[in-house]
């Protein structure tokens, strides 16, 4: 099988820096390359020569490093005490604090001030003006039509309503109020 | 064969210290330390003192400038005890002031690399074959890592180390000998896990390849098999 596992994450499997899932899988690919093993072995023994060499070196050292606390001991045996200082706040940290402290209060006042703010809601709505904006409707053309008279009476006479329609649909109809008196030489008003 | 690497890496994640007890133990010391008891600072300095010389030396790549700094490097953590406030592991505490005097030295005998080493990394990768990019799939002759104690083999070895730049040498130092995690290497050099990675893959690539020119590689028979 071809490997695809790249020597960075090679690197990072032998150091143990990969999760759980991707270093199963990567333990596979190296276990069915034997280029992959052979890189693996390669950084091994450089690991095994860096260690060897540098614990050479201080054993070599070693003497000389236990010497160097002579040099060191008198310093340490005349300073005082160095207890560690309280830590150093941030901004955040003294914020958080104080909304701890002042909780209660920020309790109290955020209720009372919502009270109010309900009070004056409730007070002042009647008087409130609420305005509305909204589409206007769209504008209908009046049409004008006859008046509607079931009866008309007249003195001393008889009337009749008619209506003349107008010559358009658009076109408002004429009333016309026709009376007829009862005198015959009377003609229509 | 890949279980024992497996192994291999779990091991060296714990390696250099001793687990969590250890660690509470240490922060025992400090507190002891902190209070002005001598004798829990010198615990803890003959607990750390082999680590941070082999960082030092490290570092600035000269035996006696590295008991210099070991010697500045335990001063100053008992100067500034009390800016120790238990968040960090000692060790890692520790290293880093070790780092930071090894570096202060550095400056002061006009060593010190300004240039970040990725840039250093790149000077070396075009003086370096064509497949230089990649880790070396070949093991150096015979037992290295036995023959390291032989005074030739540890010069040659010093020889390939002297060649690596400070913080690649500290990144070695720091992994395959103390097994620190790439998260405390980050802490100890303050910089990013990426840059840590980035120092740490060129770091042993570098060293694998003037290992093998060195030292020589143990053969065909091994590449024949790639």
């Amino acid at each position: 099988m071809e490997h695809k596992l790249d020597d960075e994450t090679l690197m990072r499997w032998l150091d143990g820096d990969l999760p759980r899932d991707e270093a199963r899988e990567a333990e596979r690919m190296v276990a069915a390359s034997p280029e992959l093993r052979m890189k693996a072995d390669s950084l091994a023994q450089l690991r095994e020569v860096m260690t060897a060499h540098y614990g050479a070196a201080a054993d070599e050292a070693d003497a000389k490093l236990e010497g160097l606390w002579g040099k060191i001991e008198p310093e340490v045996r005349s300073a005082p005490a160095r207890a560690p200082s309280p830590p150093r706040r941030t901004w955040l940290e003294g914020v958080r604090e104080w909304l701890e402290t002042y909780r209660s209060h920020l309790i109290t006042g955020g209720l009372a001030a919502a009270a109010g703010a309900l009070l004056t809601l409730a007070v002042s709505g009647s008087r409130e003006k609420v305005v509305y904006v909204r589409e206007a409707p769209p504008v209908r053309t009046a049409v004008a039509t006859a008046a509607e008279v079931e009866s008309l009476e007249v003195m001393d006479g008889s009337a009749a309503v008619l209506q003349i329609p107008g010559d358009r649909d658009d076109e408002a109809a004429t009333t016309v109020i026709w009376i007829t008196p009862n005198s015959p030489d009377e003609g229509p008003i | 064969m890949s279980r024992d690497k497996a192994s291999i890496s779990s091991e060296r994640q714990t390696a250099g210290r001793d687990g969590e007890k250890d660690d509470t133990d240490d922060r025992a010391l400090v507190a002891r330390a902190q209070k002005g008891d001598a004798a829990a600072f010198r615990t803890i300095f003959e607990r750390y003192r082999r680590r941070a010389y082999a960082l030092a030396l490290g570092v600035v790549h000269n035996p006696d400038a590295a008991l210099d700094v070991v010697q500045e490097a335990f001063l100053r953590a008992h100067r500034h005890l009390e800016g120790f406030e238990g968040n960090a592991s000692v060790y890692t505490w520790l290293y880093r002031i070790v780092m930071n005097a090894s570096i202060d030295h550095l400056r002061k005998q006009g060593r010190a690399r300004t240039v970040d080493y990725d840039d250093a990394v790149a000077h070396l990768e075009n003086q370096a074959p064509a497949d230089a990019a990649a880790l070396i799939p070949q093991l150096v002759r015979g037992n290295p890592a036995k023959e390291a104690a032989r005074r030739e083999i540890r010069e040659k070895i010093d020889e390939a180390l002297g060649q690596l730049s400070a913080n690649h040498r500290a990144v070695l130092v720091m992994r395959e000998v103390d097994g620190l995690s790439y998260e405390e290497m980050a802490k100890v050099m303050k910089c990013s896990k990426g840059t840590i990675m980035s120092r740490l893959f060129h770091a042993r690539k570098n060293m694998q390849r003037f290992l093998v020119e060195l030292l020589g590689p143990r053969g065909g028979q091994d590449e024949a098999e790639v």
